[in-house]
This record gives C-alpha cells, sequence and structure tokens, in this order.
C-alpha cells in the first residue's frame, strides 16, 4: 500500500516529510507525492501556509538539514556535507517546478545517495539528476524572470502616512513567489505591496512576506499614470537601426507578455523600426554645412527656440523637429 | 513641471542616450537595510527592446546641450537634434518612480557638457546625492565623469554612485583628435587613473563607511570622514568605459591592445564595444555604413578569452587577418585551427588551463568535467549531455571512447578558407548582464 506525503508544498514542508520516510526506511516505490500546488487536490486551497519571516524558515531549514544527514549516515557509505548541500539547494528550488512528479525524483535521489551512490549529485549525466538539473534551470530562470517582470501599480497612498500600497499581476511558468519573496521584502521594504499569480499570492506588511496558495485570475489592475511615462522611455532607448525580435523574443517570451505594460507598444515600435532608422540615415551633413550650424549656434541664430527655460543657460539651438520624433 | 513636460523631456533625453552601451547594473552588492532598493550584485534586466538589449537602468541623459562638437555624436554642438534639460530634482524623481514599480534597476546618468566639465560634473553628482541623502535610495547608480571634471568632484560622484565610467571613445589618440578635436585621450586616461586611484586606496584599507554623511549642503570631500577618520565609500562596482568601433579605420587587434592596456593600468571592470551607428545628420567624414553587429559580437568573445582563458593578445592577433578577427570563426576556433600541434586535448588529464583552449568550451563547462572526472571517465556521450556543441569541439579532444585521427585536424584546417555562411541574426547578441563584469 502506497502512503501518501502529508505536506504543504513547499520545500521545507518537503524536507521535513522526506526526513521522516528516510528514517522509516520506506522505498521510493512505496511512497504518493501529492501536487498541493495543484487546484484539483485542494488540499491547502486557500490556507495560509507561512506566515514566518523568511529568514527564520532558512535556519530552521539549515539545522533539519544538519540533523537528518547525520541521524541517516549510519549502516550506509557517508555522503559528504558538501553533496548534501548540493542537493538540498537544488531541491530548494526543484520543489517549485511545475511537474507533479517533482517530489518523488528528488525523494528517489535523496534515497539513492543514502543507498549506495553518495556520489550521485556528482554524476551529471545520469538520468534522475540530469532531470533535477534541468528543473533547477527551469525555476531559476523563472524566478529570476519575476524578479525582472513583476511590474507594480500604485494602488493606494495612505494620505496621512504616506504608505503607498503596490500591487502586481505576474503569470509565471512555475511556482517562483516562495524563492522571490525574500528578494522583493528586501528590496522594497519601505512600501507595501501585494504580488498575485495565477497559482499563490505573496503579500508584504513591512513586517513578513505571507503566501497564500489561492487562485487568483486578475486581467486589469487600475491605471498608474508613472506606466505612461515608462512607454515613452521604452520607445526611445532602443536603436531601431538594430532590430532583432527574435534576440528580444528570446529574453522575454511572449507568455510574459500579458503582464508587461511596454508589450502593448512592442507590435507598434517593430513595425516603424525600419521607417525610423532609415529617416535616421536619410541626413548626411557635409563638414561645411555642420560648421555653418555650429557657427549659427555660437553666435545665438535669430531663427532659434529654446527647448525649455531651465535649458537657457547654455546655447541656444534651431529648432527641428527630430526625425524619431515624428513616429511618435 | 506636468507629465507632459517630463515626457517630452524624456523621449529626447532617452533618444540621446541610447548609443552608450554600458547600461549593465553590476558588481555592487548590498541589502536594503530598511532603505528603498538594494545591489543583487549581478544585475536584473527588467525589459528587452525591440533590438533585443536589455534595460536594466534608467539611462537618460541629464542635458543633451552640448559644447563639444565630437564628429560620431547625435548631440554634438552642429548637430540640429532637438534639445532638452533635466533638473537633478527631475532625474531623481522620475528615478524614484520607476524603481518603485520595478521597471529599472536604478540610474545610469551621463550628459553633454555645458558651461564646462565642472558644471556638468556637479549636476550629475547633484542628481546623485538627491537620489542618496533626500529619498534614501538605495539602489544602484552609475555616474558618467566628465573628463577634465576636479578630483573633488569625482571624489562626491565616488561616494554616491555604484559604478564609475569616463568614455575612452575611440581606440587610438589620432582617431580621437580627429573626429573629437576637443577631447584628449591624456584627459581621458588622467580621470580614470583618478577613479582607479581612489578605488585602490579602498582596497587596501577595507574600513569603508557605508553611509556619507546626512546632510544636504554638499558635503565635504575629504576621502576621510573628519570625525572617524574612516574611508567614505567610492564606486564599489568599480570602473567601465566605452569604445566605439567602426566609426575609424583601426583594426580589432588595434581595439584589443588599446582595452588590455585600459585594463591592465586602470583596473577596468568592463570595455564596452559599442558597433558606430548611423546618427541624423550624421557627417560625411564618418562611413557611410554601419559595422556589422557581428564584430562587437567577435571584439566581446577576443575580450573575454583574453581576461577568463588565459589568451594572450599575440595569440589572438595570430589568428587575425591584418588584424581583424574572423568574421565566421570564433576567435577561439580561430586560434585552435591555426595552432592544430596544441591539440586534441585529453578530456580526462588535461589540467584546466588546457581544457579552456578547447573551441566550444566554455568555463562553466569545464568546470563541471573536471567535477565529473573524479568520479568516472568522460566520454563524448557526456559532453553530450554538458551540451558541448560537439560539431565544434570534436575533432579537438580525446574522451574514454574517441580518439580523433590526425587527418580530422588537418582536414579542418585546411578547410577554414572555406568561409561559413552565417546570418548576423543568428548570434546571440552579446548581453551585458549574463556575464561577469
Ligand atoms: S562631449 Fe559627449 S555629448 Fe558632447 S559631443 Fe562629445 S560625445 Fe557628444
Amino acid at each position: 500500500m502506497k502512503q501518501t506525503a502529508q505536506f504543504d508544498g513547499t520545500f521545507e514542508a518537503w524536507w521535513r516529510a522526506t526526513g521522516d520516510f528516510l528514517r522509516r526506511r520506506t522505498q521510493p516505490t512505496d511512497i504518493y507525492w501529492p501536487d498541493p500546488f495543484q487546484k484539483e487536490k485542494g488540499l491547502f486551497d486557500g490556507a495560509q501556509i507561512s506566515a514566518q519571516p523568511a529568514p527564520a524558515i532558512r535556519r530552521e531549514s539549515r539545522q533539519s538539514a544538519a540533523t537528518t544527514s547525520r541521524t541517516l549516515v549510519k549502516g550506509s557509505p557517508l555522503v559528504a556535507d558538501t553533496a548534501w548541500r548540493r542537493i538540498l539547494a537544488l531541491a530548494r528550488r526543484v520543489c517549485y517546478a511545475r511537474y507533479p512528479e517533482r517530489f518523488s525524483l528528488l525523494y528517489r535521489v535523496v534515497w539513492r545517495m543514502q543507498h549506495g551512490e553518495p556520489h550521485l549529485t556528482d554524476l551529471l549525466t545520469d538520468a534522475d539528476m540530469r532531470a533535477v538539473q534541468q528543473w533547477d534551470g527551469a525555476v531559476r530562470r523563472d524566478a529570476h524572470k519575476a524578479k525582472a517582470f513583476v511590474r507594480f501599480k500604485l494602488m493606494h497612498c495612505d494620505p496621512i502616512t504616506g504608505l503607498e500600497h503596490f500591487a502586481a499581476w505576474h503569470c509565471p511558468s512555475h511556482y517562483p513567489l516562495r524563492l522571490v519573496g525574500d528578494f522583493f521584502a528586501d528590496r522594497f521594504a519601505t512600501m507595501r505591496w501585494t504580488i498575485f499569480t495565477p497559482d499563490e499570492t505573496a503579500n508584504w506588511d513591512g513586517q513578513h512576506v505571507v503566501y497564500l496558495q489561492n487562485r487568483s485570475q486578475i486581467n486589469k489592475l487600475q491605471e498608474d499614470n508613472i506606466e505612461s511615462l515608462w512607454l515613452t522611455y521604452y520607445s526611445h532607448i532602443f536603436n531601431p537601426a538594430r532590430l532583432n525580435v527574435k534576440a528580444m523574443q528570446r529574453e522575454m517570451p511572449k507568455h510574459h507578455w500579458q503582464t508587461l505594460p511596454e508589450a502593448k507598444i512592442l507590435p507598434d515600435l517593430i513595425q516603424s523600426a525600419a521607417s525610423r532608422s532609415s529617416a535616421m540615415q536619410g541626413h548626411i551633413d557635409s563638414p561645411a554645412a555642420l560648421r555653418k550650424i555650429a557657427a549659427r549656434r555660437y553666435r545665438g541664430g535669430a531663427e532659434t527656440t529654446p527647448a525649455s527655460p531651465a535649458a537657457m543657460d547654455t546655447n541656444q539651438t534651431p529648432f527641428t523637429p527630430h526625425p524619431e520624433l515624428e513616429n511618435t | 513641471m506636468s507629465l507632459v513636460d517630463i515626457s517630452v523631456k524624456l523621449a529626447i533625453l532617452a533618444d540621446a542616450a541610447k548609443y552608450d552601451a554600458s547600461c549593465a547594473s553590476s558588481g555592487a552588492k548590498r541589502k536594503g537595510n530598511g532603505k528603498l532598493g538594494n545591489a543583487t550584485g549581478v544585475g536584473i534586466c527588467h525589459s528587452y527592446t525591440p533590438d533585443g538589449r536589455c534595460v536594466s537602468l534608467l539611462k537618460i541623459l541629464l542635458t543633451n546641450f552640448c559644447i563639444f562638437d565630437c564628429v560620431y555624436c547625435v548631440n554634438r554642438i552642429s548637430s540640429n537634434t532637438q534639445r532638452a534639460r533635466f533638473t537633478p530634482e527631475e532625474i531623481a524623481d522620475l528615478t524614484i518612480q520607476f524603481y518603485k514599480r520595478n521597471y529599472i534597476e536604478g540610474l545610469f546618468l551621463s550628459s553633454g557638457i555645458i558651461q564646462s566639465p565642472d558644471y556638468t560634473m556637479e549636476q550629475l553628482v547633484r542628481a546623485a546625492q538627491l537620489l542618496r541623502e533626500v529619498h534614501q535610495f538605495n539602489g544602484y547608480i552609475h555616474l558618467k565623469v566628465v573628463p577634465g571634471a576636479a578630483p573633488n568632484l569625482i571624489e562626491l560622484a565616488g561616494r554616491y554612485a555604484d559604478r564609475l565610467s569616463a568614455n575612452i571613445e575611440l581606440p587610438t589618440p589620432v582617431d580621437l583628435s580627429q573626429l573629437a578635436p576637443e577631447k584628449s585621450f591624456e584627459q581621458i586616461t588622467s580621470a580614470m587613473g583618478n577613479i582607479a586611484d581612489k578605488i585602490q586606496i579602498r582596497r587596501r584599507s577595507p574600513t569603508v563607511i557605508r553611509n556619507p554623511e546626512q546632510t544636504l549642503a554638499l558635503p565635504s570631500v575629504e576621502a576621510r570622514t573628519p570625525v572617524s577618520g574612516k574611508l567614505n565609500r567610492f564606486a564599489p562596482a568599480g570602473q567601465s568605459t566605452q569604445m566605439i568601433v567602426g566609426a575609424t579605420p583601426s583594426s580589432d587587434v588595434t581595439i584589443l591592445e588599446t582595452a588590455r592596456d585600459l585594463y591592465n593600468r586602470y583596473q577596468l571592470r568592463r570595455v564596452y564595444y559599442s558597433a558606430y551607428s548611423l546618427i541624423p545628420h550624421h557627417d560625411s567624414r564618418l562611413p557611410g555604413i554601419a559595422p556589422p553587429l557581428l564584430r562587437e559580437h567577435r571584439l566581446y568573445q577576443a575580450d573575454w578569452l583574453l581576461r577568463f582563458y588565459g589568451f594572450d593578445l599575440s595569440e589572438i592577433a595570430s589568428a587575425t587577418e591584418n588584424g581583424q578577427l574572423h568574421a565566421d570563426l570564433d576567435p577561439k576556433l580561430a586560434w585552435a585551427l591555426r595552432h592544430p600541434a596544441r591539440f586534441p586535448i585529453d578530456i580526462n588529464r588535461a589540467p584546466r588551463h588546457e581544457l579552456l583552449r578547447i573551441p566550444g568550451l566554455g568555463a562553466r563547462n569545464v568546470d563541471r568535467i573536471i567535477r565529473m572526472r573524479r568520479i568516472s571517465k568522460l566520454r563524448l556521450a557526456d559532453l553530450i549531455a554538458l551540451k558541448v556543441p560537439l560539431k565544434r569541439a570534436r575533432p579537438f579532444v580525446i574522451t574514454a571512447d574517441y580518439h580523433p585521427s590526425i587527418s580530422e585536424l588537418d582536414r579542418l584546417s585546411t578547410a577554414r578558407s572555406r568561409p561559413v555562411q552565417q546570418t548576423l541574426f543568428d548570434v546571440a547578441p552579446f548581453h551585458a548582464d549574463k556575464r561577469r563584469s
């Protein structure tokens, strides 16, 4: 009879459950690992999983790793500390891969390390280890993209304290929230923020990051007027003469476009790049013509218009529309 | 200032800043400590523009007004471009607003030269000071150093900024005097030397205090605080520079020579190579066509071989034609084909520095191979599992189950003259943040 693992799907809980199974010498094939992140199971739906500050969790799991490795080595070849550290570092991420078999895979690897294959983590060509490595890479990339592509919008600013609450809607490929919560808490400590994803939510109240495993579906957060400045910046910071859509899409895959404000204007920018870059090449001035412009500038010619009052303390400039500005 | 006014200025000043490639936000690591912002050490690309480039920092000019006349630059005084100017306050506000929405890692601020180098530098420092002291901003700041600015302004810039850079602009003093008559190699390298010295002093005495005193008046510019006698922080992410490629006939080897000297003399974290790009109203003294982007890519590859793979410039030069890197072969492969006697190399035995010479083998895979071969001998299948491009690497390696025939290497060396077609867009563009800096 298969035993069903009781755990909430976090790395910490998986590791505790793994320790229990290993102590009881439960074979990998005798365990059923459910996927608590999948709605169908519904086990922890809407349950508040961990309200502890993240650093505490980290300390605890490091301790349990140490004790487990000490209690388990009896009777089987010694698994070196470095090997433990390596597999735990991998498991910390692989637990958040969107593959239902991830927990059983990780348990099988740890089991094999305990039963005659202490060097398994160095065998990068072993099929199990390769899957672990691959999924680790996938989650790592996904967590990195979450740090990069989460876009906060200002939801509310307290008129008295000035405290600002921001929210973001992000659609990752895996479940990277718990891997990036600390990063956002550290970087945006002075704000209050909530990150919604289709599978879970992270909320920072100024003290703790609280994670909720609930399904949300948010299509539109309210408008944030700074966003229009961001779009202005985005459309002017690239060089249309170097258009390389393939490279852009490789790094910014289409499935993220739905939550990136700048993606709205991407098709237009790509389309107009050719005409913008040929407008840049159409203007070739001879040295004589250029000297004339410069001379006129030094004299402060009559037809000049200052671009802004703040610019008055420098030389004035003839005002002709920038060829690239005509497209905006 | 209304949002619309800011938006108009932003459009002009981002446009004017887009030719600078050195936008990486790497090299500084610090916690948020309850302030707004931190630095993760590697830098994050928050977006990618249609040219495939990473958007990591708010990269703008304080102003594109400029009293200089550098031929290759869209902001030169003789250019017929629209001008604008931000105040330091506007720049600080914009940075904070963008940062809070997770659009950027921080600010990269540069400027055209207005009035004088000192006045311009003061304005740049002021924006950084506002960010650090008024907004308590703890994210990344990269400031451009204006050559000719007073050393005390550079001291202040380094106190607020994570990275400083003075652009060398062109590969040789002659190139520079032709295309940027008001600039001199000497002035630029003396600014670099100044920065390098200040960084060096901090390296030797590690008692750096993290935060400058909280005052809004221009603070004292002494390197040591009067009270504790400790050194103030100074550009923890070091300095970088940028070189424009293809605006003058200087060869790749000349370019790499200058880069190597700058790395050695001023301990630069990075030299950026920026393919000369046609600019609006461009001067007829410049080439009418931009160099292929592939040239940039090959230079970065060669730069990497020099710094992380133990290659000597003379070795790289030995595999060039008239000083130009091969367009169809990456520089490591080109070198290997010129030196068949150094191969094949035994994957299971060779020391690290020899493994690094194998075409198609990156430093990361070399380290993995060294780890794996302690446990069992490696075979070709293991290299495939590591995603080593076998087509490139196979003729150069010996594995437990494979030994290339001598004729295989010979054939390759002679086939070299037949170019391999490679389209420009098959080449991955260079992503600054992916690599060490
Ligand atoms: S000093 Fe700088 S901004 Fe001015 S023209 Fe030269 S390169 Fe351009």
